[in-house]
């Protein structure tokens, strides 16, 4: 049996691909956006308030986080639609810092069995004891998180094999293009927002759930700017892609002790690497095409 | 068919497009020819809704489509390809193709989420079969973006075409050729894609025009100076003049 220490790595890995999964669900269609990680912060504290202070069972809350996480993902992306490139990356990231700096402020506690109970402004929330009050093991914990990230990647793969996946391909190749074949891109860029931020609110409240203890400043731009860079270095052209992002993050650069107090610099410098080499990642869209037409030649072989 | 009333598009100093009148007649193939800089490509911009003119009209079936966007032309029924290629570049072939049918029905949830390529689709034959009219069926599982020029022109004018349009614009589908692969491209027009088909032709080369134009209008620094059969229009001193200007 893997050590806790493994199994923390490996079931944040799990978590972290959820937000790397919704970044990249964007950038597939185009839009880089520095402002994921509020998605993944309001399902975190909307996902820990329902369990923790409203008894909630916890898929309830995981769908209600997300759902909540999805909700403000359309409306912001029903702000920004007629914004593109860096307009809308800048946009999202005064988003995300409005969510995290509302955070700070957010204070919202109920006394239970005796004690005040709930997220206190920058002093966090950090009473989340689902797991304990339901002894529920660290490696049944990462189970479970490897249970969610499976689902969102079956849901992904049929996504992209569908006509809707086909679409955001499209958005993400030419948005005039597209227009030109008859589709109206509000519809398509708002879907993929609301997917996008739904994923992203997965991860936030299992991360919650997981960690037991949230803050703000967790949500911070880094945690943005590291969802996008994992799809940038894994690949867009396979929802594995930005998997094997944050497998190269966190499951190597993070977890060897060898890049201690290193590890941003061999990071900033490896996707720095990856933009001007590959700048659609390992398996971009051309590869995983090769990978897969080879693959067909061996089978029917 | 189309016909477009005095229609005027300014950008900011410049006056691309000056009071223009013009017919397009239904089943034939008309072609649209001019200096470089005549307003061309954006009277083609202001047909698929680009972009909107100043002023006057562009009747569509007798429908004024001025304020129409984009995708709305398109399902109205105009297609068009474009002078700088655009192609779905990451995409197949065949992916390009099937692109353009996805909005053929108004989508429904349960459309989209469905594969796009099922074999029960009869959208998949319908980009089979255009492939096939372009010659390109054997490329359909190449990546869009590695097919070199005269094929990347001839996946664009079956992306226009399959979803058989009541208008199809053609910005140039010469653009770069040799004058073999103008030829060829010439015939495929003529022989193929045309034939009861209402086309507007954007060119320079006035052999393709000769070639497959039944109907001609100039355009010179934005406003028409000619319009009627070619043999009759290219023949006209103040059309020779705007292409090999004044002794």
């Amino acid at each position: 049996m893997p050590n806790e220490y493994v199994l923390t790595i490996i079931s944040n890995i799990g978590m972290i691909s959820l937000i790397a999964l919704s970044a990249y669900l964007l950038l597939v269609t185009g839009q880089i956006s520095f402002g994921q990680q509020a998605f993944f912060g309001i399902s975190a504290y909307a996902g820990a308030i329902a369990t923790t202070l409203w008894g909630w069972p916890f898929w309830l809350a995981l769908i209600f986080g997300s759902g909540l996480a999805g909700l403000a993902a359309g409306l912001i992306g029903l702000l920004t639609l007629r914004i593109s490139g860096m307009y809308f990356s800048i946009a999202t990231l005064a988003f995300a810092e409005m969510i995290r700096l509302s955070l700070f402020e957010l204070t919202y506690q109920i006394e239970i069995d005796g004690e005040l109970i709930g997220p206190n402004g920058a002093e966090g929330f950090g009473e989340i004891r689902w797991i304990f009050d339901h002894d529920i093991s660290v490696l049944e914990y990462t189970l479970l998180i490897y249970a969610v990230l499976l689902l969102v990647l079956v849901g992904m793969v049929l996504l992209e094999r569908s006509r809707l996946g086909m679409i955001f391909r499209m958005l993400g190749s030419d948005a005039l293009l597209t227009k030109t074949q008859g589709l109206s891109p509000v519809r398509y860029k708002i879907s993929a927002a609301v997917i996008a931020g739904f994923i992203a609110g997965l991860g936030g409240t299992l991360y919650a759930h997981s960690f037991t203890y949230i803050e703000p400043q967790i949500f911070n731009v880094m945690l943005g700017v590291h969802s996008l860079a994992y799809g940038l270095i894994g690949g867009l052209g396979t929802v594995l892609g930005p998997l094997i992002g944050v497998a190269i993050d966190i499951g190597f650069l993070e977890s060897i002790r060898i890049f201690q107090g290193y590890r941003m610099i061999v990071f900033g410098g490896l996707v720095a690497v990856m933009l001007i080499f590959m700048p659609r990642g390992i398996l971009d869209e051309a590869r995983v095409y090769w990978i897969k037409a080879v693959a067909r030649r061996w089978f029917n072989a | 068919m189309l016909e477009l009333r005095s229609v005027s598009k300014v950008f900011g100093e410049l006056s691309a497009l000056h009071q223009v009148d013009l017919w397009i007649p239904p089943g034939r193939v008309s072609g649209l020819i001019g200096p470089n800089g005549s307003g061309k490509t954006t009277l083609v911009n202001l047909i698929t809704g680009i972009y909107a003119p100043d002023t006057g009209q562009i009747l569509f079936n007798g429908v004024d489509i001025v304020g129409l966007t984009a995708d709305q032309i398109t399902r109205f029924g105009v297609a068009r390809t474009f002078q700088n290629i655009r192609i779905f570049s990451r995409m197949t072939v065949l992916e390009n193709v099937l692109a353009a049918l996805i909005s053929l029905d108004n989508p429904s949830w349960r459309m989209l989420l469905g594969y796009a390529k099922s074999a029960d689709d009869p959208r998949l034959n319908m980009a089979l079969k255009a492939l096939e009219t372009v010659e390109l069926q054997n490329e359909a599982g190449v990546i869009a973006g590695e097919l070199p020029l005269p094929l990347r022109r001839r996946l664009e004018i079956a992306r226009a075409f399959v979803r058989d349009p009541e208008l199809l614009l053609l910005d140039e589908p010469s653009g770069g050729m040799t004058p073999t692969e103008t030829a060829n491209v010439a015939s495929l027009i003529r022989e193929r894609i045309a034939p009861g088909r209402t086309c507007l032709v954007i060119e320079h080369k006035m052999d393709l025009i000769s070639d497959v134009c039944q109907h001609l209008c100039v355009l010179n620094h934005g406003e028409k100076i000619a319009e009627g059969p070619p043999g009759t229009v290219l023949e006209q001193p103040q059309v020779i003049e705007a292409y090999l200007g004044r002794d």
